[in-house]
């Protein structure tokens, strides 16, 4: 009975419908709650996207792991006005460049993060500095 | 002639001398108190405010489906998700915060969410709840005391996150008699703004609630527009 309600038109209508509602209010604006702030996780990827927005920033980056399955991560960082008086630029990402990206992981265990650092494809650092760098971390909270 | 025109210069002169002293900005330092005007920088985490509030019963129980609704992944009861402004005193905790003074209000734009709150220094009273609209961020009258700025804040939107201090970020929505109480001075050559705060709500606080935020003056920084709406919902439609 089940298995042939799953397979319904109306069913996997409806199933994606409120999939799409679930998954839209997890990213809306100021969800750092969504993510695990007590641990980090450093990836190195190609950028896919880069969202230079209010009321966040997101960048997007292909990881591919050891399977050698490609998978689109999607960082979200603070608002676009902050983020400039800490050295980012409208072209501090584009398509196609090779980045590593520090972030807090989605609690969700989605392919989602809260940016902590990176680095850019010219080299440049951006985000907090690195821990061992400078105490200042508390005065600058980058979710 | 002569004469003519030294009285045509001395007109001249006292028109210019009395359009700047009817504008008011120019003459800013005249003002009485402390000299807010400027851009600033909270500084410290805004998620972390060194006292905790003590919730009622009520609030505490709100609180706690909300802890157990996020464990799940639910985020459903968070309103700022739909760009909602969070109540006092979040916006005034995070970045750029930027003073005008003039002789009759304080405007206190919050860049982050792109708002503006409104002190009132003229003597007029607290607004009637009875009357006014809710407001994200209160209506607000305030008065000096020496150097210190005193401002009441009564009226707040019920569908305003109020933060608590909370690892998850839950929060609890102003109750009716929300009432805040804000003591701003200026120290070390006025390159620090104190703020400290007195949130009373007896349907969430089982006591006055007390926190205190710092301000660092930044001359060079200049504001830019945040309309929440530009991206807020887009990442999970494509």
């Amino acid at each position: 009975m089940l298995s042939k309600l799953i397979k319904t038109k109306f069913f996997q209508f409806h199933f994606i419908l409120a999939s799409c509602f679930i998954f839209s209010s997890l990213s809306a604006h100021h969800s750092a709650a969504m993510f695990d702030l007590n641990s980090e996780m450093t990836l190195a990827g190609k950028v896919t996207k880069y969202q230079f927005s209010n009321p966040h920033v997101w960048v997007h980056f292909e990881v591919v792991d050891d399977k050698g399955e490609a998978k689109i991560w999607k960082i979200e960082a603070l608002n676009p006005n902050a983020l400039k008086r800490k050295g980012w630029k409208r072209s501090s990402f584009k398509p196609g460049d090779e980045v590593t990206i520090t972030f807090y992981p989605a609690k969700s265990g989605l392919p989602k993060g809260g940016f902590i650092r990176a680095i850019t494809a010219d080299g440049t650092r951006l985000g907090r500095p690195l821990p061992d760098a400078s105490n200042k971390d508390e005065f600058h909270d980058d979710l | 002639m002569m004469i003519f025109r030294s009285l045509y210069k001395l007109i001249t002169t006292s028109v210019i001398i009395a359009g700047l002293f009817a504008t008011e900005l120019v003459f800013a330092h005249d003002l009485p108190g402390a000299d807010f005007a400027g851009v600033w920088e909270h500084m410290g985490n805004f998620r972390k405010f060194k006292n905790d509030p003590v919730f009622t019963p009520e609030a505490q129980i709100f609180i706690d489906k909300q802890t157990e609704l996020r464990d799940k992944g639910d985020y459903s009861g968070d309103n700022s998700a739909n760009c909602i402004p969070p109540s006092l005193p979040t916006m005034i905790t995070i970045g750029a915060q930027e003073l005008l003074v003039d002789k009759k209000k304080i405007t206190w734009i919050m860049e982050s969410i792109g708002g503006i709150r409104w002190i009132w220094l003229d003597g007029r009273s607290p607004v009637d709840l009875n009357e006014v609209r809710p407001a994200a961020f209160g209506h607000s009258v305030g008065h000096w005391e020496g150097d210190t700025l005193v401002v009441e804040s009564i009226g707040f939107l019920d569908k305003s996150n109020l933060y608590g201090n909370r690892p998850n970020n839950e929060s609890v929505f102003p109750g009716p008699k929300m009432h805040v109480v804000e003591r701003l001075h200026l120290e070390d050559n006025s390159k620090v703004m104190v703020n400290q705060r007195t949130i009373t709500d007896p349907k969430n606080f089982a006591k006055p609630w007390t926190t205190t935020s710092r301000y660092e003056r930044r001359p060079d920084w200049e504001l830019e527009e945040a309309i929440c709406a530009e991206n807020n919902l887009t990442e999970e439609y494509e």
